[in-house]
């Protein structure tokens, strides 16, 4: 096999707060391929959106390795770190508040082209025009404010100004989640489109299930700062194996009617993240906690289908 | 019909600012029976929120106008009741949740204050016995009666909408307007909230009307459904008229974006283009420049209701069997109300 695009290791990230040291990402692990969708699925506060941002060092990592092509960029000095970001792009959530509100489209797309060295104006305008056809945005809004778009034009802007450099890969932190479902669907082909036609790698940030199965390859579920069960979408959806994910995945509404399903509901919320208890951090919230749950972290390793981190699979 | 508890006909609300109007809704018809739960889905802009609005009498003064139309209210118009009056209906008789749980609870009161205080405005109770009410409602919604002293920040997102549902219900509405209530939270806890309201609607036979997007939710508690676009409602009826008979090809549309969980898609079926500008809506009916069956006549006249049912109705010219019947049909639904 190929070696992987991305090869995250042990990625870590810590913050310090009053009230002690908050485990965002506490020790994860994946790796992605080109061409390849990973869905990190989780609740909010688990850690998906530090993880996204540690990778890209917008968070400067507490520890572990971010192999990027074979090198690992976290030892990059910052001169160096600019020249990769290139390659490595971020879409946000919220196409409101990404945008300077003061800068008109043709400026927020070609901003990055300025700052990587395009001097020429006419090219820049050639790359942008050509980039706001791809991501389906129409010419005559090339001079238009971010005010005077709807939000699936200003995600498709998010998105225009993460591909002009022609990066190899981009995380996608929630860019369908502030929009409407028909609006949802169209960016939801455009990203798969394409992802099609240049074999770009997401690493797609989301926690609606049912978006991230349909256009992740291979997913990973977080729990309060670990992934807690990886594996491909498809066989995780079907025999999901961490009673976190069976929760998680029994918890989607489902949009039909006569569905009979037995729904694992689970009690209390999500515990803090500063100073978790040893053990599985699950293990306040799970219908299947035992005695060595609370003594012992569970490492994740292959069980049938998936990867688990769980105490329940010891055995097998 | 007369065992109807919400009637609303030919609701038209419309927004205005120096040079625009925005037509919010347009002759909107909606009936709800006690104890039904009625979906109102739709996208943003639909006019969901300026309808539930409408019937609690909240609407900006300074923008909204009411044009036309009746919400009648346990066969009472409450559009002509007075300022007075409309304050004891609010909360005793119709009770409304909004989206955002961290916005709708005051910071600086303790949540049992917050529920006391509905109690004692509305329910003829001395006051001693407040503390136990508000106590005892703050168990049916699943927090410790302990917790009666602790204010809002003391409680996560999940729990703090279940102290807005308790506050909602304290006074054991006959409707219970819900906007959105699950919208911010999490999956798991969105499970739990809706397992507490689908138990709390079996036990007090609260008519609701749950104003959502999200289709899993409608099909998991609601017993009737309103498909709304461009501030009208395009197609009415039960859950499995909905779910498994859907006419309209916004409707149908609509169930398309939606990514399914349990079979495979390579590409969504999506509705082209946008949602209308509100301010500037098209000739006949809103929905023809999207729509992928629209004929010559769908840009000149709006569509009227046609009954494919009993309990199912919809705004399409292409759902009526011809012109001359759907506008029969017309007839007979505007002599049945």
């Amino acid at each position: 096999m190929a070696e992987p695009l991305l090869n995250v290791c042990n990625l870590k990230k810590y913050f310090k707060t009053r009230d002690g040291i908050l485990y965002a990402v506490d020790d994860v692990s994946f790796s992605l391929r080109e061409g390849e969708t990973l869905g990190l699925v989780g609740e909010s506060g688990c850690g998906k959106s530090t993880t996204g941002r540690a990778i890209l060092r917008l968070h400067e990592p507490t520890g572990g390795q971010v192999y990027f092509r074979g090198e690992d960029i976290l030892r990059y000095n910052k001169t160096k770190i600019k020249g990769i970001r290139r390659d490595m792009q971020i879409v946000f959530q919220d196409p409101y508040s990404s945008l300077n509100p003061r800068m008109n489209v043709q400026q927020l797309i070609e901003n990055s082209l300025s700052i990587n060295g395009v001097r020429s104006a006419a090219q820049r305008l050639a790359r942008v025009r050509e980039i706001m056809e791809i991501v389906g945005l129409e010419q005559r809004l090339l001079g238009a404010y971010p005010h005077e778009l709807d939000g699936g034009r200003r995600q498709r802007v998010g998105i225009a100004r993460a591909l002009i450099l022609n990066p190899k890969f981009i995380v996608m932190d929630e860019p369908v989640s502030a929009l409407d479902v028909c609006i949802q669907a169209q960016i939801l082909n455009l990203l798969m489109d394409l992802q099609r036609r240049y074999g770009y790698a997401y690493l797609f940030i989301s926690h609606n299930l049912s978006v991230v199965k349909h256009i992740s390859d291979r997913i990973a579920v977080m729990y309060l700062g670990k992934i807690v069960e990886t594996g491909d979408s498809r066989l995780l959806f079907a025999h999901p194996q961490h009673p976190y994910t069976k929760a998680l995945l029994s918890s989607i509404p489902i949009p039909k009617v006569g569905v009979e399903r037995k729904r694992v509901i689970l009690t209390g919320d999500v515990p803090s993240p500063i100073d978790p208890p040893p053990g599985c951090r699950f293990r306040g919230r799970c219908p299947n906690a035992m005695p060595v749950c609370a003594q012992q972290e569970p490492a994740l390793r292959q069980v049938g289908d998936t990867c688990v981190a769980c105490h329940l699979y010891d055995n097998e | 019909m007369n065992d109807q508890l919400l009637k609303i006909q030919n609701l038209t609300v419309d927004y205005r600012s120096s040079n625009k109007t925005v037509h919010a809704v347009r002759g909107l018809d909606l009936n709800l029976r006690p104890g039904e739960t009625l979906g109102l889905v739709g996208e943003t802009g639909a006019g969901k929120t300026t309808t539930a609005l409408s019937i609690l009498r909240i609407l900006p003064d300074v923008a909204a106008r009411v044009l036309s139309g009746e919400i009648l209210f346990d066969g009472k118009d409450l559009l002509t009741r007075s300022k007075k009056e409309m304050r004891q209906i609010r909360g005793r008789d119709i009770a409304m949740i909004f989206q955002d749980p961290m916005t709708s609870l005051d910071p600086v009161v303790t949540v049992g204050a917050q529920i006391e205080e509905m109690i004692m405005l509305h329910a003829d109770l001395p006051r001693s016995g407040l503390r136990k009410a508000a106590e005892d409602m703050l168990e049916v919604v699943g927090i410790k009666r302990e917790r009666f002293d602790d204010y809002p920040h003391q409680f996560s997102g999940g729990m703090k909408q279940r102290v807005v549902i308790a506050i909602a219900l304290s006074c054991n509405p006959k409707l219970l307007i819900a906007d959105e209530p699950t919208t911010a939270l999490d999956v798991t806890i969105q499970a739990q909230v809706l397992d507490l309201m689908k138990q709390l609607k079996k036990t007090y036979r609260t008519a609701m009307i749950l104003i959502t997007h999200d289709l899993g939710v409608v099909a998991d508690i609601c017993d009737a459904v309103a498909i709304m676009y461009a501030g009208e409602i395009v197609e009415y009826g039960t859950l499995e008229d909905i779910f498994d008979g859907h006419r309209h090809p916004y409707t149908e549309g609509l169930f398309n974006s939606i990514p399914s969980i349990d079979v495979e898609q390579k590409t969504l079926e999506v509705i082209e283009g946008l949602t209308p500008d509100p301010t500037n809506l098209p000739s006949g009916c809103a929905f023809h420049p999207r729509c992928p069956y629209a004929s010559a006549h769908c840009a000149e006249e709006r569509p009227g209701e046609t009954q494919l049912s009993d309990t199912h109705y919809v705004r399409c010219f292409q759902c009526a069997p011809s012109k001359e019947k759907e506008l029969q049909h017309g007839r007979t639904v505007v002599e049945r109300l």
